[in-house]
């Protein structure tokens, strides 16, 4: 089966910075990339998906497709996410906020959630190259696989790794020398650590814990601007977890990510992927 | 199974046993305080009282006696309503601070208790000031309730004969009524002491409870469990502060503290909102169900619209505070000195 990279176009900012990342992930993989591009766009520009088509296959030698589709955004993207099967799906946010997210919804949450492969949420670039990778990791039973799908996207960008454990404690107060470190540690948790030691990793990865609330500590981190792609998973048996009671985390992590964010669905990567040899 | 099920009954039995030992020892003593004049007084004294006796819901009823009997009027029995549920929030910090004496490192226990406070106070504050409004237009004057209802207290109904007959002992044995607190806190460490062989601390990496550890709630649903729980103890120190060796031991994810007591200091209110239908005075009912929802007022638009924010916010000013023993010490120092400036302070 052949790995596939499906990037949605258009004319916006935001569609320069999905082309921009689907390049960075071309260059690194054996890869068909497959553009997509709804019926309205086209009626604006009409040569977009041809442009765009021969610019990626010059600048990657990946062989690029063409697709068009009804719009809206998001119901374009995941009708076509579901017939061509792509690993990856890339694709910028609308910009929507406030009460026209209300009213409209969100293309990411939508897609994050319905997507059947890994998605990828464009962002301004943080560097020329993604050569910087945060994964964070819960500890929980899905680790594992979170963790093997960011090994295989590190090495295919060749680019460092850093893991990243948010905890829920509160240290107590009175321990001043505790509290007078910097608020990331760079001891992991000891189930963290074994887990990566047993996968024998060849290039160990950078370990950071944060103590405080899940999602405030991550965006905290990606906006010290230390890193160019966050990573994390969200697995197809998790991702109704709760039910209606819970939040989804990875969709509010990459609605409010201030750097590009790949939502990990380790089996899609996992099949048919070729690192290429530098 | 059995076993840890019965445990955790004995143990939340003996924890809301010590609670009621600790009030009815300090309620006494916190009556000899008179009522001062003038609204922002009595919110000092509410908040004082609420301290010292270690719950608001006494404290709610004692200003509703006083409105009946014309010590107070309207405005100021509605402050001291108020004052007396920013010091009920104390009460979880000071069961913070007594399960930490024991605990191994970990702070949950007073977050939690700081929280409650901020909590309560950036909620009721603003719903005082809604509050005025609506006794000064005149709103309250439409809403009467004919009759009296039966007052029915779970909690009341099973420990107070237990805690009458402590008293009775106390007084065989000519002991002075504020021995029964300090008798309540030892049977409180005890019930924590029980409390912790039931509680398995968060195992992230499996099971139900690694589950819990990790699931953060909807605001909103951990709103309505926190409204539900309170409902159900009618009292909002015995919800919240169940949540101080659940925080403390991380079953309880952080994330869901906050809308869980923004939910929780709604259906406070019940109580004391069943206790106004015995009080004779019309406006009795009136100022308890303005009270409820004008917190409403403030707490719904903050889950539903401003929630992250207002996280945020909050989950800051706490660690700050938690993260140094002496601010800490000040913080609690300033929960005792704010209400007595303004019981003293003409404002």
């Amino acid at each position: 089966m052949q790995f596939k990279i499906l990037v949605y176009v258009d004319q916006t900012t935001a569609g320069g910075w999905a082309l921009t990342l689907a390049e960075d992930l071309l260059r690194g993989v054996d890869a068909s990339v497959i553009l997509l591009s709804v019926e309205d766009n086209l009626k604006k520009d009409p040569q977009l998906l041809e442009r765009v088509a021969a610019e990626i296959t010059e600048k990657t030698g990946c062989p690029a497709a063409t697709t068009t589709r009804p719009g809206p955004v998001r119901e374009a993207i995941l009708a076509e996410s579901h017939a061509s099967s792509p690993a990856v799906t890339i694709f910028p946010p609308a910009g929507r906020k406030g009460l026209a997210r209300v009213f409209k919804g969100s293309r990411v949450k939508s897609v994050v959630h319905n997507s059947p492969s890994t998605v990828m949420v464009a962002r301004k670039p943080v560097s020329d190259h993604i050569g910087r990778v945060l994964l964070t990791v819960s500890g929980g039973p899905m680790s594992e696989t979170t963790v093997l799908s960011a090994r295989e996207v590190s090495e295919s960008l060749n680019a460092e790794l850093t893991v990243l454990h948010v905890r829920s404690s509160v240290a107590l107060p009175g321990l001043e020398r505790e509290a007078s470190k910097a608020k990331t540690s760079a001891a992991p948790p000891t189930d963290i650590a074994e887990l990566i030691e047993s996968l024998q990793w060849g290039r160990e990865p950078q370990f950071k814990v944060r103590d405080g609330m899940v999602i405030r500590e991550i965006l905290q981190e990606c906006g010290t601007r230390h890193y160019d792609l966050l990573v994390l998973g969200q697995h197809l048996a998790d991702k109704e977890a709760g039910g209606p009671l819970s939040e989804n985390i990875a969709e509010l992590l990459a609605l409010e990510s201030p750097i590009p964010v790949m939502v990990i669905r380790p089996r899609r990567w996992a099949a048919g992927a070729k690192i290429r040899q530098k | 199974m059995i076993r840890r099920t019965a445990l955790i009954i004995v143990s939340i039995f003996t924890f809301v046993l010590s609670l009621q030992m600790i009030q009815a020892g300090a309620l006494p003593t916190a009556e000899i305080l008179r009522p001062s004049n003038g609204p922002v007084a009595c919110l000092g004294l509410g908040w004082l009282l609420a301290c010292l006796v270690l719950s608001g819901s006494p404290v709610a009823a004692t200003s509703l006696a006083f409105l009946a009997s014309d010590i107070l009027n309207v405005h100021e029995s509605f402050a001291m309503i108020i004052g007396s549920r920013l010091g009920a929030s104390f009460v979880v910090l000071a069961i913070g601070l007594i399960y930490q004496t024991r605990s191994d490192g970990q702070g949950g226990g007073v977050y939690v208790g700081v929280l409650a406070f901020l909590i309560t106070a950036t909620v009721y504050l603003p719903a005082m000031a809604l509050g005025y409004i609506c006794i000064n237009t005149g709103w309250l004057d439409a809403i009467h309730v004919p009759g009296s209802f039966p007052l029915v207290s779970v909690i009341d109904q099973i420990f107070s004969p237990i805690v009458d007959l402590v008293i009775a002992g106390c007084d065989a044995a000519s002991l002075p009524k504020w021995t029964l607190s300090v008798a309540g806190i030892g049977v409180m460490v005890f019930a924590f002491k029980l409390f912790d062989l039931t509680l398995p601390t968060g195992d992230p990496l499996g099971g139900r409870i690694g589950q819990m550890s990790r699931m953060i709630f909807r605001p909103s649903v951990a709103f309505l469990v926190g409204m539900l729980l309170t409902c159900i103890t009618l009292s909002v120190s015995v919800s919240l502060a169940l949540l101080v060796p659940l925080t403390a031991r991380g079953v309880i994810r952080r994330e869901n503290l906050i809308p869980f007591i923004l939910g929780a200091n709604i259906t406070t209110f019940v109580d004391t909102l069943i206790f106004s239908l015995l009080i004779d005075h019309p406006a009795a009912f009136a100022l308890v169900l303005c009270s409820a929802v004008t917190v409403s007022a403030i707490s719904l638009p903050v889950v539903f619209f401003i929630y992250r924010p207002y996280e945020r916010i909050i989950d800051e000013v706490a660690g700050v505070i938690v993260e140094r023993r002496w601010r800490l010490t000040l913080f609690v120092l300033a929960l005792f000195i704010v209400p007595v400036l303004l019981i003293v302070l003409p404002l």
